[in-house]
């Protein structure tokens, strides 16, 4: 592990070392482009820290190993990219049903299917969201430095054990292969699940205005019933209509309800915008490079960069619509949160979009002429 | 010794309401629970993960001890995580042929492979019952099943060959009838270190009475398949004790038996059974075989089979003793620790 | 003194499926027979006569733990 200090990294290693601090002692992955270096970093620390680093046969098998880990005591993550993200769907599905906590980071890569292999996108955004099977909320969060790689490592382990839900991590493969200085902190803060209380359990159920229930773990005579299936908070299967309705609403509630708390967004030169730019990960970058441009040109430009990407931060977006005479909407996709903002804003103000595909962002040059355009 | 309903009281926290009448499940639930009674270990101490399928219900939600109800075929990535953390759970997964061979095969070569100390009881019923008795990976060749109106195009896995060949240090297939020795099956398998794993025919009186073709009233139809998994298995170190043949017969079973033992006279005995392969057929037995068979060229009688045709081969197939998983991944940390 | 067995079925439980009858008849002691009671899926109910061995083949057999042999005390 790094010391505290000031230290250069690829993003990659800044996620690792967040996750070793943020207490992470079992990592199950499958190598895959461009999350690799991940994966190789934690099978050289892990072991170090009395860890365990699993390789699997598959991203099924490593999603399932963390899944097992977790409910073990362990504290769980999985690195891969958005192929390997597809082969963790189901098993995401099971993590949601089960409340149980990891962390998922994908280095996002651009597809679809094997596309271009090494270079970046931001094309998961709905796959984190919508990925999986059933109903469900999901908390997503989304670097744009090899130092927030590895803060909010840390924060989607925190957030992880106090929702006690699996939270996404979804990076890019700017952002993970950056080079980049970090500073370690001397001290970290981490959250831990809540253990029972008391001689009894029940997993899946709680009084507590959180919805979050304690989380027992295996081999400490509870007699865990952990199943995917709909079951009651004692975690004995029931499939009737009140009982899966009873469930799915509070793993749904307990996140939705958290929204202001789990939101995390950089307000960049927006207090005085009139054109309001909405970016994340590596397309924040250009974006921002764009603001400070036409700024300079007498354009009050502005940027919304999203920390967290789910729970969506509906409220800034309805605020900057009231604020701004246009938002820009900057991805490197073919425009997904632009649907997003329009969902939610549509009619307050004018949006548009601007997307690049390629394994490219676009280019501060082209953001800062479409905010131009805007300002006309 | 206690009684069954002891046991019960001890190991068994609901009944087994989901399992159709005379289900194999709860026979192995009920050896199950029986090799961890004289094992003596703690139920505390006890993971058992499953995935989806008739066969995943057999420890959740009955069997006392902590229990991991998964996702269809993972069971064992599920409980390599598990055991991986904690390597003190005495962790035992449940899977099917579909679950395990089927759409788990992956993971159940691979748990093999690397040797991880946990033990593996595969249900063998040929077929995926619970969603309405699909070709599995077992099915045997030509059976008519839900996907296969006109006979299974496909081969079925030896699976118990299969993971032996891929690395288990303990390698044991029984069938639900052979109570006795797949209970001590089990608690060898559970105090091996490695990867155990037990391949269990099992009676599914729901789908077997159509894809294996054996009709009888619904309270003899699971005893003739328990039978029936007598009849077509052999102990790998037994050896045949009675010199018996079948006869594949023409015509409405009972009267061909007739014709049969007719045409036998003194020189043997027969008896309608019912076999995997064959179908009903009539055994044949006697102490000098040639001189029986010399008698039965007669029409009733389509063909004679030999004593193993058609059979499976049961046993314990492997025990041997290979490193650990867990126990190499502490060597690792303690290579990575520099404590060596 | 012989020891006295008694074989006794959970109606609750039992699905009658039959087995331990088959059971009794190949490796007990013939004393289990199907009688007049209906287990709660409709099917016959096994019953026990005085003829029990004490062999536990029908318990090691059970697939729903519903049958249980115990030992009787003679009546002195």
């Amino acid at each position: 592990m790094l010391k505290p200090g000031k230290h250069l990294v690829l993003g990659n290693i800044a996620c690792a070392e967040g996750a070793l601090r943020a207490g992470c002692r079992l990592f199950a992955g499958y190598p895959i482009t461009p999350a690799n270096e991940i994966t190789e970093y934690m099978s050289n620390e892990l072991p170090k820290a009395n860890g365990s680093f699993l390789q699997m046969e598959d991203e099924i098998a490593s999603i399932a190993a963390c899944i097992g880990g977790s409910w073990a005591g362990a504290k769980a993550m999985t690195a891969t990219s958005g192929p390997g993200f597809s082969l963790m769907q189901e098993n995401l599905s099971y993590a949601h049903m089960t409340e149980t906590p990891l962390v998922v980071v994908d280095v996002q890569r651009s597809g679809p299917s094997t596309g271009q292999s090494t270079d970046a996108s931001q094309q998961d955004f709905y796959q984190a969201r919508y990925g999986a099977h059933g109903d469900y909320e999901i908390i997503a969060l989304s670097p744009w430095s090899a130092q927030e790689m590895f803060d909010l490592t840390i924060r989607a382990f925190n957030l992880a054990e106090q929702y006690r839900t699996p939270v996404y991590f979804l990076a890019d493969g700017m952002i993970g292969h950056i080079r980049e200085e970090l500073a370690v902190p001397e001290n970290i803060d981490v959250i831990n699940r809540k253990a029972p209380s008391g001689p009894s359990v029940t997993p899946f159920g709680t009084d507590d205005p959180s919805l979050v229930p304690e989380m027992p773990k295996f081999g400490q005579g509870y007699r865990l019933q952990v199943t995917g299936s709909s079951h009651r908070p004692n975690g004995v299967r029931d499939s009737s209509p009140k009982v899966h309705g009873d469930i799915i609403r509070r793993i749904m509630k307990k996140i939705a309800q958290a929204e202001p708390k789990i939101r995390d967004v950089a307000k960049l030169n927006l207090d005085d915008a009139k054109i309001g730019v909405i970016s994340f990960g590596a397309s924040a970058r250009p974006s921002y490079g764009a603001v400070k441009k036409t700024r300079e040109e007498g354009i009050k430009a502005g940027l919304l960069r999203l920390k967290t990407l789910w729970p969506l931060p509906e409220e800034e977006f309805t605020k900057l619509a009231n604020q701004v005479d246009a938002i820009l909407v900057v991805e490197m996709n073919a425009g997904k949160l632009v649907r997003e903002v329009q969902r939610v804003a549509c009619g307050e103000t004018k949006i548009a979009s601007l997307t690049r595909l390629g394994g490219v962002t676009p280019t501060q040059g082209d953001i800062a002429q479409e905010i131009r355009r805007l300002a006309q | 010794m206690k009684n069954l309903g002891q046991l019960k009281a001890d190991y068994i926290v609901q009944n087994l309401n989901a399992f159709c009448p005379g289900c194999g499940n709860g026979i192995i639930l009920n050896c199950f629970v029986r090799a961890v009674d004289d094992l003596g270990w703690n139920v505390n101490d006890i993971l058992c993960v499953s995935g989806i399928g008739c066969s995943s219900w057999i420890p959740s939600p009955h069997f006392r001890g902590d229990t991991l109800h998964t996702t269809h075929g993972r069971a064992l990535a599920f409980a390599t995580g598990a055991k991986v953390f904690n390597p003190s759970l005495k962790t035992v997964v449940f899977t099917g042929d579909g679950d395990g061979a089927g759409i788990g095969g992956n993971h159940l070569i691979h748990a093999a492979r690397r040797n991880i100390g946990l033990t593996c009881i595969l249900v063998n019923n040929f077929n995926y019952a619970m969603t309405g008795g699909q070709i599995a990976p077992t099915t045997l060749h030509d059976s008519k099943t839900s996907t296969s109106p006109y006979g299974n195009p496909e081969q079925p896995f030896d699976i118990a060959k299969l993971v032996a060949a891929a690395g288990a240090t303990y390698v044991a297939k029984w069938t639900t009838n052979h109570v006795l020795e797949l209970t001590r099956s089990i608690k060898e398998a559970m105090q091996n270190p490695g990867f155990s794993f037990i391949e269990v025919l099992s009676q599914c009186p729901t789908q077997q009475r159509n894809i294996l073709g054996v009709r009888a009233p619904p309270q003899e139809l699971p005893s003739r398949l328990l039978d029936m998994l007598a009849e077509s298995t052999y102990i790998n170190d037994g050896e045949e004790k009675r010199s018996y043949i079948y006869t594949v017969l023409a015509g409405e079973p009972t009267s061909a038996l007739k014709a049969v033992e007719k045409a036998l006279g003194d020189s043997g005995k027969a008896q309608l059974v019912d076999h995997l392969t064959l179908g009903r057929v009539a055994r044949v037995e006697a102490t000098d075989i040639e001189a029986a068979k010399a008698r039965l060229g007669i029409p009733e009688v389509k063909r004679m089979a030999d004593s193993r045709e058609g059979k499976q081969e049961i046993g314990v197939f492997v025990r041997k003793q290979r490193l650990e998983y867990t126990e190499a991944l502490r060597e690792v940390g303690r290579r990575a620790r520099g404590e060596q | 003194m012989t020891k006295k067995f008694n074989a006794k079925v959970d109606e609750a439980t039992c699905k009658g499926c039959g087995i331990c009858v088959h059971i009794c008849e190949t490796k007990g002691g013939k004393n289990l027979k199907y009688g007049l009671k209906r287990t709660l899926l409709g099917g016959a109910l096994p019953e026990g006569a005085d003829k029990c061995t004490g062999c536990r083949w029908c318990e090691r057999y059970c697939p729903d733990f519903a049958i249980k042999v115990e030992e009787v005390t003679p009546v002195a």
